[in-house]
């Protein structure tokens, strides 16, 4: 699967191996490739190489490294690899899928699993941020229908996306649930990965066999006692404190450093793995008011023809969750033009951007 | 640790089916050891803060805020709030398949921070309301912490 990636992505560019001097990779399973090994196995010979942890969300970090090596002279070409076959294992959250022994840590897993008390598998900490969040802000129980209809919307033009059949809200209130109150269509499918992206400096780029992509701007990964990975700052779910967030929005570095809004932002792309998380990004980012996305999603806003498309390879929670990088080459086919059906008409920029912080603003 | 005021022992319950605790048990260092002996004598003890005062969840080597490695462990009634509540409707582990549906509290304790457990009483939780730690114990003596809800 990583061979088929970099030789299709390599194609797309008019490049050879021989063309590639550095590689970040984020290989999520079977584990255990280095990238030392990843070089020998895949015929390359690097001058800079770096790997991130197996599971989700470092797409971002992964990109942002291979821009920065370049920055930095280290290197001139970066492959960054993205491989996930996670059909092999079993379901997340049971004995024998990869990372399982995360959840036995001091302190419980990285979503906030506590075996021993039956929380277990990361819906079980995203559904108590959302309970709270719901709590918080008055939401009904049909509130995150508009999301994954929105979503599978989008995925219904896709024909690589997994799961393509439409369905409607009373759909969505029929689905069975998972973890109260999270049901079946609030969670993303999983699906095997293999994503190539190629980064090199733009006066390079300009020369290759496809429109180059620029990254504008970007910022890292957020964490403290204040963050957790499902949840706003604030709602006090794996997090120290209860307040009332406010948001950086517009003022986050990725649009600060570009000199652009939110509202220049043509389509956003975010890690779905449960519905409320494309709510938390589009309050963390300035898009809809604090406590107010529920409103601000109705009537389709973020789905096809809407005023911000979201997610519209039809994201983890219709495409499948390839960790965030189903998305961002959805972007690059966006800013490309060669989307098809699901083209954003005049598409200048897209920003991926996260609940947990991170962000990346990309132009053509 | 303090002795200003009273701590009767928690209640205990088992863990229904008489289910060994190998598969489910945190693997328990120096830094926890003493919250989960406490709970098997039928006490919770908090890590806190001598710098800064929080009162946290038993994890890591020094004060999750501010840093600091002047620790102790304080006695907590185990008396809370809901802060949010879940329910599951699929065992991920054999453990949990006689349970299901099963819900799972984050109690905020009086004390400040917010700890998982299991629900044990019929009603719902209710977000805000008065809950009471309970200590849960497997058939192989592991002891964890359960709510259910506080009785005037």
């Amino acid at each position: 699967m990583a061979n088929e990636a970099l030789a299709t992505a390599l194609d797309d560019a008019g490049l050879s191996r021989a063309d590639i001097d550095g590689l970040v990779s984020q290989i999520g399973s079977p584990r255990g490739l280095d990238y030392d090994e990843l070089a020998r196995l895949l015929a390359l010979k690097l001058g800079y190489a770096s790997q991130t942890w197996d599971h989700g969300r470092f797409c971002a970090t992964v990109i942002e490294q291979g821009a920065m090596a370049i920055m930095a002279s280290l290197a001139d070409v970066v492959a960054c690899l993205a491989v996930f076959r996670n059909s092999a294992f079993t379901r997340h959250g049971t004995e024998g899928f990869p990372g399982f022994e995360e959840n036995f840590r001091e302190g419980g897993g990285p979503h906030a699993e506590t075996p021993h008390a039956g929380l277990l598998a990361p819906i079980g900490g995203a559904a108590l941020s959302t309970r709270r969040y719901m709590h918080r802000y008055g939401l009904e129980r049909d509130a995150f229908a508009p999301v994954a209809v929105a979503l599978r919307e989008h995925a219904a033009l896709n024909p690589l996306a997994a799961k393509r059949q439409r369905f409607t809200r009373d759909d969505y209130l029929l689905a069975p649930f998972i973890c109260e109150p999270l049901r079946r269509l609030d969670c993303s499918v999983p699906v095997d990965t293999a994503v190539a992206v190629i980064l090199t400096r733009a006066d390079r780029a300009v020369k290759l066999r496809q429109p180059p992509v620029y990254l504008e701007s970007f910022q890292g990964l957020s964490g403290g006692p204040n963050e957790f990975v499902f949840g706003q700052p604030g709602l006090g779910i794996h997090q120290r404190d209860v307040f009332d967030y406010e948001p950086r929005g517009a003022k986050e570095p990725v649009f600060v450093k570009a000199g652009v809004t939110p509202e220049d932002v043509d389509t956003l792309h975010t890690y779905d793995g449960f519905s409320p998380q494309i709510f938390w990004t589009l309050e963390r980012f300035g898009f809809a008011p604090q406590g107010k996305a529920a409103a601000w999603v109705r009537d389709g806003r973020i789905g096809p023809d809407g005023g911000l498309p979201v997610n519209t390879s039809g994201g983890h929670l219709s495409e499948g969750h390839s960790n965030g990088w189903g998305q961002t080459i959805e972007i690059v086919r966006q800013l490309r033009g060669t989307a098809g059906e699901r083209q954003v008409a005049n598409c200048r920029r897209a920003l991926w951007a996260t609940t947990f912080g991170d962000a990346i603003l990309y132009a053509n | 640790m303090r002795t200003e005021r009273a701590f009767p022992a928690l209640p205990r319950i088992n863990f229904p089916g008489g289910f060994d605790s190998a598969r489910v048990r945190p693997a328990i260092t120096p830094d926890t050891r003493p919250y989960y002996d406490g709970l098997r004598e039928g006490m919770l003890v908090l890590p806190e803060c001598e710098d800064c005062g929080w009162v946290g969840p038993p994890a890591g080597v020094c004060c999750l805020w501010c840093g600091s490695v002047k620790r102790s462990w304080r006695r907590s009634t185990g008396a809370g709030i809901v802060h949010s509540w879940v329910r599951y409707h699929r065992a991920y582990l054999p453990e949990f398949e006689v349970l299901v549906p099963y819900a799972v509290v984050a109690a905020r304790l009086e004390e400040g921070p917010v700890l998982f457990g299991r629900w044990l009483s019929p009603r719902d939780p209710m977000m805000e309301g008065i809950v009471q730690g309970v200590v849960e114990q497997w058939a192989d003596g592991f002891c964890g912490l359960a709510f259910r809800e506080s009785t005037p």
